[in-house]
């Protein structure tokens, strides 16, 4: 597979390309993270982050890419890394407290929102995915999931979150969500 | 304004389905309508859900994706990479003396003594970049070297430690020179046999072999390139090995796959199909070199 053929199969959601790229890179990427106070964790962890910003801006049709794959992955890698590092500074310092507490708060309720996207079938779920973080086209949709047309994807589509608002909803009321 | 007719238009927003001009409107119509407004927050946070356990689901995806660590030896897989690195690699150092031996079995029988000790530098199944070159800290002494990322052979006995790992070994001792000696070496005119009766060993050499198994117009062919090659096919699920030949600094690549060898060409620029080597006499001894490795 060369880099164009990578790329375009990125950009059709091709999972199996995704990772086939994360291996291929996967020394180059963390090394840069572990050269640089981090452990091999950390890094497995930025690596992932960088591929999946990567995939999401590919698949969404966000990305025209002006320079190879890696030198793209990599200054995303730098970046999550530099700002990791700056989190991890900033937590030493006086700011914990507040930091903690609003974390705790915005993790619960996305805690409870997956619990309901759980209780979904398994075509809802990879819907809803697709329509919001890989903002695929209907079209795509209906093509990686077998539907008819772009009318039963965008069908189920909207079935699905009907469902899925209705499962928070009755978890939460309107008060909640407001800050 | 009513909440049902701005259903649609405000789940593309909370999606970032809206071009840019219908994005300004929409938020101009969030400002003047609080109802609108907060159903946007929800629909915000729904949407980030959605989002986050997607990350998540990719994650775990990439996360059982077997790599090499750069510290830990986390990957069984990766353990059996570099025992079919060594194998590789002995076959490539067995194979010159052998070759050498033909050559020359009857007036320089110790010529594997004149050998330098033999490198193998493993590496995990992704291939080297130039800008994975600039970062990588290794480096391995100026013999010859191997680099496969090979499926496991099981029944290989030598004992793989961690990733990253550099093996020496100084390799000639195991092989007798006597035991191919009764063999012809000029019976063929095989391009492949010529090239194996003048070679001789040339340093800072190596290959790094990848497998591309997702191509479909490609399914048994290779692509040799200076040194790198892409075996297009289902290599993965077993044992392949590179065997390099060197005459006078230019090298020639075998293949060896499923009990048959293949002469691997970088003639052309292109991708190519593999085909077996028939020649019986060049087969034999290939054999013979990997009878006497194992």
């Amino acid at each position: 597979m060369n880099e164009k053929e990578i790329f375009e199969r990125i950009c059709k959601g091709d999972e199996k390309a995704l990772e086939f790229l994360y291996k291929k890179y996967y020394r180059m990427m963390t090394k840069l993270v572990i050269t640089n106070s981090g452990t091999e964790e950390e890094a497995r962890d930025i690596y992932q982050d960088a591929l999946i910003v990567f995939w999401q801006k590919a698949t969404s049709g966000n990305l025209v890419l002006t320079s190879k794959i890696s030198t793209y992955i990599y200054s995303i890698c730098q970046n999550l890394w530099r700002k990791e590092l700056d989190r991890k500074k900033r937590l030493s310092n006086e700011e914990k407290d507040t930091a903690v507490s609003l974390d705790t708060e915005t993790a619960e309720r996305d805690k409870i929102i997956l619990k309901c996207i759980e209780q979904l079938g398994e075509t809802c779920k990879k819907v809803l995915m697709y329509y919001y973080f890989d903002e695929m086209s209907m079209q795509e949709i209906a093509d990686k999931l077998g539907f008819a047309n772009t009318d039963t994807a965008k069908t189920k589509k909207y079935k699905c979150k009907m469902k899925l608002d209705e499962l928070v909803k009755a978890q939460y009321s309107e008060q909640d969500f407001l800050d | 304004m009513a909440l049902e007719n701005n259903i649609e238009l405000l789940d593309d927003y909370v999606a970032n389905r809206l071009s840019a001009t219908d994005k300004a409107a929409f938020e101009q119509q969030l400002q003047a309508d609080p109802q609108l407004k907060n159903e946007v927050q929800i629909q915000q946070r729904i949407a980030e859900g959605i989002r986050q356990a997607r990350i998540a689901e990719l994650k775990t995806m990439l996360g059982n994706v077997p790599v090499a660590g750069l510290t830990g030896g986390q990957m069984s897989g990766f353990a059996k990479v570099a025992v079919g690195t060594i194998t590789a690699a002995a076959i490539a150092v067995v194979g010159y003396f052998v070759l050498k031996q033909d050559e020359s079995v009857e007036t320089k029988p110790s010529a594997a003594t004149e050998v330098n000790p033999e490198t193998v530098t493993t590496v995990p199944q992704e291939a080297k970049t130039e800008q994975e070159a600039e970062v990588t800290e290794e480096s391995t002494s100026p013999s010859r070297k191997t680099k496969e990322p090979a499926k496991p052979n099981k029944t290989n006995k030598a004992e793989p430690r961690k990733d990253e790992k550099v093996a020496t070994r100084p390799s000639i001792n195991a092989f007798d020179p006597s035991v191919d000696s009764g063999e012809s070496s000029s019976k063929t005119d095989d391009a492949a046999q010529a090239v194996i009766e003048n070679s001789s060993p040339v340093s800072s050499s190596k290959i790094v072999a990848e497998v591309d198994n997702t191509n479909k117009k490609y399914k048994f062919h290779y692509y040799l390139k200076a040194n790198k090659v892409t075996l297009y096919g289902d290599f993965e699920r077993s044992l392949y090995e590179i065997i390099e030949v060197f005459n006078n600094e230019k090298r020639t690549a075998f293949l060896f796959f499923h009990n048959n060898y293949y002469l691997m060409n970088e003639e052309g620029d292109k991708i190519k199909p593999l085909s077996p080597i028939s020649d019986p006499v060049l087969i034999k001894k290939l054999d013979a070199y990997r009878a006497q490795k194992n």
